[in-house]
């Protein structure tokens, strides 16, 4: 069992790894095996976590001693992912395949595959760690696919804006989830309800639920950070289908999710959501009600979809949240992650077909006429799309309003009229989508578009898979749902249509009738906007954000080398200076020094380091400057012989060793240093700044001189590391066992700065070749 | 920088320094070494050796050090992982001894994780420097 879930992480990432190094072709192929793989392993256990509701925990040890963990457990809830995701998956692989073609580089496989597997991780995460983590690796593999098409500015500041918003949202989360870590003194989900009181009890526990519905929020295009999603359509359709709506966009849904059992008893948490969950179905309906553009009625109609799942978490009382999931949720969740994905491949697919996804164009244009399959497939979509009987989308609608109706809180009759008028625009864009599309008054002309032949026809295979559930749920409801879906609840066995003639069917039929009115009035008053002025203003305010960010490096990095100086040294001089003010050490005892260190030799490297710093000050030339400084430096290697420190020897005398062939390298090509050209002014307060940290390094060293260690480690260390760690050398048994997390982040850095090395000298070559 | 002395030097001191630094890499987990100071020694014969027997224009070919950063990475990082596949916290080290007694040769993952750090080392200090070796001054 504990394999099993591994191997579900596990499998995308190996198969990411292996597609960079294959043909594209045999890329796409092995795309296709990793979700089926994760398919066979996980259908397998759907029985028991959905139906018995049984939850697999596999703890993993990750940092004991920091309380870190990367536990990972199957529940109902991340069960239901899993499936949905490697479900997608496997369909969107088969259409790209199909729909790409010779554009399916093997980096698209990769970053898609790794998208897959960070998902399936945010879902199987027990640890809300590993989930931040995983929760990162999606934001950068979206802005990765988004931008695809690097040339392609559209989908350079869409995949910007996107990367913004999310990478703000997981900043936000991340704070949040180390608040609430803080709080409950764990990171893990499945021990958090049960200490729920204890959270609940605390004062901080608002700033954490804050943070973490920001995060929840950007990353599900909740008001009013929504607009990111619209323009995350640059991406190629299945890319679009698969992260914009069947999954990325639902780990906001999912970590609400998580996060009920926790929060749920909160005061705040059930009105913010049900608040920006209908706002978010209003505005998302209203911009799908205007938009012209095929794919972006469909972002918008996610958006607005996305209002509707966040919403369903604010309505229920705490007591209804089982495992995180409320009634109604995965319906409705399945229900749009299906129609929305297909009606995303189907947009696609008419894309290649009519040359266009421009509305003003296609609906002068009766494309029923040449493509009926194509269209009825998009009919169906249209229809759960807006609620119409017959298919899931009406089940899932009557039961948010019958939840509304059924919920007691102030303002529930604005929340219902809320859900009538965003159902009545759903009705209105589904409507826009499937009428205005294929019934236009002429004929569609010959030369636009892409010749039957030439169309694969796993671009209407792949949505009609699809959206098969969407019918038989339709018709069979108490099948899909109370056996298979959500195992012990009750839903009416056939033909959901005409269950109950109540407030509930009102509801329906004039959502309905309110939505074919309006349709027609869009039809009869519409007209294209010059310019789509909203994505304008988003685009505005995504550059204002650029640009005060590169206002504050200004400020920050100012370039003058003098400045960063001043900068850090005065901030390290005041850190330690008020550390000594502090006053609160112990004074060293007595003759407590154990060094037992012979300093009678002590005078020749100090007359070393005294002499090479004053030369370093003395002479003018450059060269001569940093061969006295690093005189110094070996000065201070002799110190470390005379204390017994031959790590630190052998460390000091390469260091300065090799810093010294770095600065001749660096220094031989700066002009000479001229006579000093500083006011006397500046003169007198670099003068200060001198002396004032000289100063200040003195009495650090003396202090710390005379002051014990707070907590002295050497000791215990040198006492574990030949029975803990085997090793007698106890600076590198520190270095790599008992302080090895830090190696690795120093390493880390290394790589970074090798990396920004390599970076800068690209540039600087590329500068030249323009020179020449 | 082209003399007879330095050149013939630096071709003497390449094998040996590495060789020297082997051996503290070796040697680290008992005595004084370690992969970050096997990396700066090998580094700093390598970048010698080029200064004195590699003609200016030729080092402006981008070295191909950069590989061995993420290699070392993937090496430390998957020493740690393997404890986690081990049911351990990550980063815990496992030791094995070939042999009883005096003889015995004691081998542990502390070791490879040291070979990530010295191949960081050596893969970032020689691209620093040869980004600034790579051609004459004007």
């Amino acid at each position: 069992m504990h394999t099993i879930l591994i191997a579900i992480v596990a499998i995308p990432f190996v198969g990411a790894a292996a597609a960079l190094v294959l043909s594209s072709r045999w890329a796409g192929r092995l795309a296709l095996l990793v979700p089926a793989l994760v398919l066979a392993l996980s259908v397998p256990r759907w029985p028991a976590a959905a139906g018995r509701g049984e939850t697999v925990l596999v703890p993993i040890a990750w940092f004991p001693s920091a309380g870190m963990t990367a536990s990972l457990r199957l529940d109902h809830l991340g069960a239901f992912f899993v499936l949905l995701v490697a479900g997608v998956g496997l369909g969107i692989v088969q259409y790209s395949r199909a729909y790409l073609g010779r554009n399916a580089t093997p980096r698209f496989w990769a970053v898609l595959l790794a998208f897959m597997g960070a998902m399936l991780a945010i879902v199987l995460s027990d640890s809300l760690l590993l989930l931040f983590v995983f929760w990162e690796l999606t934001t950068l593999a979206s802005f990765l696919l988004i931008g695809m098409d690097g040339a392609a500015p559209e989908a350079r500041s869409g995949a910007i804006r996107a990367f913004l918003v999310t990478g703000a949202g997981g900043l936000s989360l991340l704070a949040g989830i180390l608040v609430l870590g803080q709080i409950a003194g764990t990171y893990d989900l499945s021990s958090m309800p049960a200490r729920a009181e204890r959270i609940m009890a605390s004062p901080a526990r608002d700033v954490a639920l804050l943070l973490m519905l920001v995060g929840a929020f950007t990353k599900s295009a909740q008001f009013p950070f929504h607009f990111w999603l619209p323009g995350a359509m640059a991406a190629p359709a299945p890319v679009s289908a698969f992260l914009h709506s069947a999954t990325m966009v639902k780990a906001g849904i999912f970590l609400v999710g998580r996060l009920s059992p926790i929060f749920g008893a909160s005061p705040a948490f059930q009105p913010i959501l049900l608040t920006v969950g209908l706002t978010t179905f209003l505005v998302g309906g209203w911009n799908a009600v205007r938009a012209w553009d095929l794919k972006k009625l469909l972002a918008h109609s996610t958006v607005a979809n996305l209002g509707v799942l966040t919403a369903l978490y604010g309505i229920y009382p705490p007591a209804d949240v089982h495992g995180g999931i409320v009634r109604g949720e995965l319906l409705a969740i399945t229900s749009h992650a299906l129609y929305k994905s297909a009606l995303f491949l189907l947009v696609g697919w008419m894309e290649k077909a009519s040359g266009t996804r421009d509305l003003s164009i296609l609906k002068e244009e009766r494309w029923f006429r040449r493509e009926p399959i194509g269209g009825v497939l998009i009919g169906i979509g249209a229809l759960t799309m807006g609620g119409f009987p017959f298919v899931l989308g009406f089940m899932s609608k009557e039961v948010f309003l019958q939840a509304l109706l059924d919920a007691r809180f102030p303002g529930a009759v604005a929340a219902v009229a809320a859900a009538v008028l965003g159902g009545a625009m759903a009705v209105v864009y589904a409507l826009k989508l499937f009428v205005s599309t294929f019934w236009g008054p002429e004929l569609p002309p010959d030369w636009r578009g892409y010749p039957r032949s030439e169309i694969s026809r796993w671009l209407l295979v792949v949505p009609a898979i699809l959206l098969l559930p969407h019918v038989i749920g339709g018709i069979a409801p108490g099948w899909l749902l109370g056996s298979v879906l959500e195992p012990g609840t009750d839903w009416p066995a056939w033909f959901a249509v005409w269950h109950h003639l109540d407030r509930i069917f009102l509801l329906s039929v004039s959502t309905l009738g309110i939505g074919i009115a309006g349709y027609l009035l869009w039809r009869r008053y519409a007209r294209v906007p010059a310019q789509a002025e909203t994505e304008l203003a988003f685009d505005r305010l995504a550059s204002t954000l650029l640009g005060a960010s590169s206002a504050f490096s200004r400020a920050a990095q100012a370039g003058g080398h003098s400045r960063y100086l001043a900068v850090m040294l005065l901030f390290g001089a005041a850190a330690s200076a008020a550390a000594l003010c502090e006053g609160s050490f112990p004074r060293l005892r007595g003759a407590q020094t154990s060094w037992s260190v012979d300093l009678l030799a002590a005078p020749l490297p100090a007359a070393i380091i005294a002499a090479g710093a004053v030369l370093a000050v003395l002479v003018q030339d450059r060269v001569s400057k940093i061969i006295f400084m690093a005189a110094a430096g070996y000065g201070l290697a002799v110190f470390y012989v005379l204390f017994r420190a031959p790590d630190l020897v052998l460390t000091q005398i390469l260091v300065e060793t090799v810093s010294l062939i770095l600065l001749l390298l660096v220094f031989q090509r700066l002009p000479r240093l001229g006579p000093d050209e500083r006011s006397r002014g500046r003169r007198v307060a670099h003068g200060f700044f001198a002396a004032a940290l000289g100063l200040g390094m003195a009495v650090l060293a003396w202090a710390s001189g005379i002051h014990p260690a707070g907590h002295p480690a050497g000791a215990e260390q040198l006492a574990l590391s030949l029975p803990e760690a085997k090793g007698r050398n106890v600076v590198n048994v520190i270095l790599v066992d008992f302080r090895g997390a830090d190696t690795l982040g120093e390493i880390t850095v290394l790589a970074v700065a090798a990396i920004g090395v390599v970076a800068l000298r690209a540039k600087r070559a590329r500068a030249r070749a323009e020179e020449a | 920088m082209n003399s007879f002395l330095l050149r013939q030097v630096a071709r003497g001191v390449l094998p040996v320094a590495v060789l020297f630094a082997v051996y503290l890499l070796l040697r680290g987990h008992d005595a004084p070494g370690g992969g970050f100071v096997a990396g700066l020694v090998t580094s700093a014969a390598v970048i010698l050796h080029a200064l004195a027997n590699v003609a200016p224009h030729k080092r402006r070919r981008r070295p191909r050090v950069l590989r061995s950063v993420w290699i070392g990475l993937l090496v430390a990082a998957g020493t740690g992982l393997v404890a986690v596949a081990a049911g351990k916290p990550f980063l815990t080290h496992s030791h094995f001894d070939i042999g009883s007694g005096h003889g015995a040769l004691h081998l542990s993952t502390t070791l490879l994780f040291d070979v990530g750090v010295f191949l960081v080392v050596v893969g970032s200090t020689i691209t620093a420097l040869a980004a600034f070796a790579e051609e004459e001054p004007r």
